[in-house]
């Protein structure tokens, strides 16, 4: 190994409690020590030069602490010892002032949330050139502006975004910019913090082609902080593992795939098991849940100019949808795809503005004629997990108060709260936790167990497991399993983790703009994918294993995206390689969905034969 | 992460207990209560303490300053001003605890009620509150003042909450609009559970920092304004005395006989001002972006 470029040894980080305020154990057993909580204790690794090293562990491990001691951005209550050193330099005696010369030019950062990381009121183009004078003060405006529109093609972006503020961008030009930004002055280190795990896979690979290159550009080294086992196996060259602040393994990428010592390092690398598939024959039996044609516009009407029909966005657009009673549907696409929104059209029993949604055997659209009795009784029937299990239970209401609730509302008998808690395998001692007090997986639970109060029939379930990490992902999908056969739940299941949706569905839908592309059983939409967009998906997704390094991405430009004909065709490989005769067709007309190949898709060409990667 | 989780372990702003206990860290909020304490028990027990009646003159002392028999002196009539500065701080507190109360109970129902619900009747409490601003609550109060004044305290209390809770309500409402969109609330209303219950249990709890220093601040504001009224002599109507008439009645001699200015003057000064110190401290305890909280 080359000599390092950071040296960070016997790092230790403890916040010192605010004065007067009683720190509780945290339910993962991480118990307060007098004089403060120790975030990181004794980390130490080193980043050589032109080296990417991923920082990897579940939340809580120290990762995101250990990034901003390296930053010098760590609060003011914490409290730091050991040392720091990037190129000699010791960061932790640095004068804030000395820092701050330092940040942005020699060690540069993309941050996890590019939603809020710009500031929106500057324009791209400003930004970039405050960052490039920042720390070259003789760099003239016209020479910054030359650099800022270079940076901009290194990251794949078009010229004229210098010219756009923040929110005209989307999540990944956002995180791209970001990318720009941190590159500007060429740093010797780059700190990225999970940079892709707010955007949809698709997206996701382009960024981490983009930080990919921009890194070789300008010839630094990464640290690269991620749970995605994908992401480190396809960037990183070394491994650190951390586990309670403490660092418990590292080494090199490879051998810590092939032969970790630790059974956590196991655990935290290992992919979701893409061989075993829920169900290979295709369920049948009345419907539990059925949409047709079904639309829902969301208006984001201005005060000023009563043009409301030019911000329609179509969130469902001619959605049509069939669940048999006993099976889970996957609803599987990249967010703004109206995942949620469908979930939420099942869920709420609000009539829809077009078409018909009929859930149990009811049309929900005579749902406001019934009697308040009968209306309950339905709601019973059809109940909702939340992506934010956290934000779903009311704060000021212990584990006991929420479960009761659910009880209560559905005037259910014979089910108590400990009972209940049982059913989702939480000790009865959690009642009177508030929600704060308890971890993700058991938050997760307790809504879990609240939905399944009122013995519903229909369960939908919002990305349940996207905020938790690996292991107690498995966990709970496990349990939501084992609870869909035991009490013969229907399931509607809102994914983006196609190994999740493989492994725990039977049914698939694809949505992409408010439109189901593909629908069908699952093994033969993702084994046999026929819609250019679910072939994007399933590529998109990291493969964890060090030796297959990913493919280069094309950077597409997703903005100006079609209203008539295929929706999908400025973003379509298949088109792309298409005659120009077959081609014209996707611009004109707009493909309707057919039966090929035992499953549905709205692809003008899905007969068309791909040459697939071996 | 390591540091978010902190930071929500910090901060269990749940349990009223917890509140209570920040708010009495302050030391302000401690003078405060003992203050207040004092200024209620004064004006409970305080005229009993005196042989005194706030009426009937004592034709031996006309204006006369403190003495050991008329402990704060006597007006022009020879009235016991002990007796009555009292007397009239029983009234000003009574038209403050009603009317603060009164008109944070106003905001909080119409606010939650039109936020929560949204749509139509949202439309018509925003219109309604508008409306109500517009009006120019003090000229109003000026004119009911007169009226309100014969009728008693209460009445009083009545038009000065009656005029002023609209700020408070277009808060509220606009938490109550936010907390609706919160996931919590959309799946108390999944579970079925009735929209009285949802506000009665969801909303209003959430709200509960922002009234509770609000009725506090309230009763503040309100002997202020009552003491105004007074004061231009629009508040109550003779034999009735309170803080405000009391100054009304002083200011005019309050270089001559400074005594009668001086003495209900200081005694509102007191009242509001811990009054306000206890509100302060409760919001400081309640709010966590007002940065004192966790100090």
């Amino acid at each position: 190994m080359s000599e390092s470029l950071l040296a960070v040894e016997g790092l230790g980080v403890t916040f010192l409690a605010p004065r007067g305020t009683r720190l509780r154990p945290r339910a993962g057993g991480r118990s307060a020590a007098a004089g403060g909580v120790p975030a990181v204790r004794d980390v130490s690794f080193t980043v050589g030069a032109d080296e990417v090293v991923a920082l990897v562990g579940e939340s809580g491990a120290g990762k995101t602490t250990t990034a901003l001691a390296v930053l010098g951005l760590l609060p003011s209550s914490a409290r730091v010892r050991g040392s720091v050193r990037l190129e000699g330099t010791s960061l932790l005696d640095l004068s804030d002032r000395a820092f701050s010369a330092l940040r942005g030019a020699r060690i540069a950062m993309v941050f996890q949330d590019p939603r809020s990381a710009l500031p929106p009121v500057h324009r791209v183009g400003a930004l970039l050139v405050e960052a490039l004078q920042l720390h070259d003060r003789r760099l003239s405006r016209a020479a910054a502006l030359a650099r800022a529109a270079q940076l901009c093609t290194l990251v794949g972006l078009p010229g004229r975004t210098l010219d756009a503020y923040p929110h005209q961008l989307s999540g990944g030009q956002r995180q791209r910019v970001l990318v720009a930004v941190a590159v500007a002055n060429r740093p010797r280190l780059i700190v990225a913090d999970e940079p892709t795990s707010s955007l949809d896979v698709t997206v996701q690979a382009q960024v981490l082609e983009v930080l990919h290159r921009a890194r070789e550009a300008a010839g630094a080294s990464l640290l690269l902080i991620t749970h995605d086992p994908g992401v480190v196996a396809g960037h990183a060259d070394r491994v650190v593992v951390l586990r309670d602040g403490q660092v418990v393994e590292q080494g090199d990428v490879t051998t810590l795939f092939d032969a970790p010592r630790q059974d956590y390092t196991a655990r935290l690398l290992r992919a979701e098991a893409f061989a075993a598939t829920r169900s290979e024959v295709e369920p049948t039996g009345p419907a539990a849940v059925e949409l047709v044609d079904v639309h829902r516009t969301f208006r984001s009407r201005s005060r000023w100019t009563a043009r409301a029909a030019d911000e329609a966005v179509a969130a469902m657009d001619g959605v049509s949808l069939v669940v048999p009673r006993g099976a889970t549907l996957a609803l599987v696409g990249e967010s703004g795809s109206g995942k949620t929104t469908t979930a939420l059209a099942i869920a709420s029993l609000e009539p829809p503005e077009a078409g018909t949604v009929r859930v149990v055997g009811t049309d929900v659209s005579t749902v406001p004629q019934l009697g308040r009795a009968e209306r309950l009784a339905l709601r019973r029937r059809v109940q909702l997990v939340f992506q934010d299990a956290g934000g779903s239970l009311d704060p000021r209401m212990t584990v006991r108060q929420a479960l009761a609730e659910g009880l209560r509302a559905s005037a259910a008998t014979g089910a108590d709260v400990a009972g209940v808690l049982r059913l989702v395998g939480l000790p009865a001692a959690l009642a009177d936790r508030y929600p704060h007090e308890l971890s993700g997986g058991q938050l997760q639970r307790v809504a879990l167990a609240r939905a399944l109060a009122s013995r519903p029939e229909v369960l939908v379930l919002d990305e349940p497991v996207s905020a938790l990490d690996a292991p107690v992902r498995a966990e709970l999908l496990a349990l939501v399993d084992r609870l869909r056969d035991e009490l013969r739940l229907t399931c509607v299941l809102v994914a983006h983790d196609l190994g999740v949706v493989r492994a725990h569905a039977e049914l698939v839908a694809v949505m992409y703009r408010g439109r189901v592309v593909e629908q069908g059983p699952a093994h033969v939409v993702l084994d046999d994918p026929r819609h250019p967009y679910t072939r994007a998906l399933l590529a998109a997704v990291p493969v964890a294993d060090p030796r297959v390094r990913p493919a280069p991405v094309p950077l597409l430009d997703d903005d100006a995206p079609p209203t008539a004909g295929c929706r999908f065709r400025h973003r379509c490989a298949l088109r792309a390689a298409l005659p120009g005769d077959l081609a014209q067709q996707c611009t004109q007309v707009d493909p309707v969905s057919r039966r090929t190949e035992g499953r549905d898709v709205a692809c003008h060409h899905a007969d068309v034969p791909v040459q697939r990667h071996p | 992460m390591a540091v978010t989780d902190l930071t929500a372990t910090s901060a269990p702003r749940s349990g009223a207990p917890g509140v209570l206990r920040r708010t009495f860290r302050a030391p302000r909020a401690r003078v405060g209560v003992a203050v207040l304490a004092l200024v209620v028990l004064a004006a409970v027990l305080g005229p009993v303490l005196s042989r005194w009646d706030p009426f009937t003159s004592d034709v031996t002392a006309f204006g006369r300053p403190p003495t050991a028999l008329h402990w704060f002196g006597t007006d022009s009539s020879g009235r016991d001003l002990y007796v009555r500065t009292l007397v009239g701080l029983r009234t000003s507190l009574a038209v403050g605890l009603v009317a603060g109360p009164l008109s944070t109970l106003i905001a909080a129902v119409v606010g939650a009620v039109g936020g929560y619900l949204g749509g139509r009747v949202d439309r018509v409490v925003v219109w309604g509150i508008d409306l109500a601003l517009v009006l120019p609550s003090f000229y109003l109060l000026v004119l009911l003042a007169p009226t309100a004044g014969r009728a008693g305290w209460f009445a009083v209390a009545l038009a000065i909450a009656l005029l002023g809770w609209m700020v408070m309500a277009r808060l509220v409402r606009a938490q109550a609009r936010s907390l609706r969109r919160r996931d919590f609330v959309t799946a108390a209303r999944f579970l079925g559970v009735p929209t009285g219950a949802v506000l009665r249990r969801h909303v209003l709890p959430h709200l509960a920092s922002l009234l509770v220093v609000d009725a506090t601040l309230g009763v503040a504001a309100t002997v202020l304004t009552e003491a105004t009224l007074g004061w231009v002599g629009l508040g109550l109507g003779p034999p009735a005395v309170s803080l405000g008439t009391l100054l009304a009645a002083g200011s005019a001699s309050a270089v001559t006989r400074p005594w009668l200015f001086w003495f209900p003057a200081g005694l509102l000064v007191v009242t509001v001002l811990a009054t306000s110190l206890v509100g302060d401290a409760l919001r400081d305890a309640l709010d966590p972006t007002t940065g004192t909280a966790g100090e």
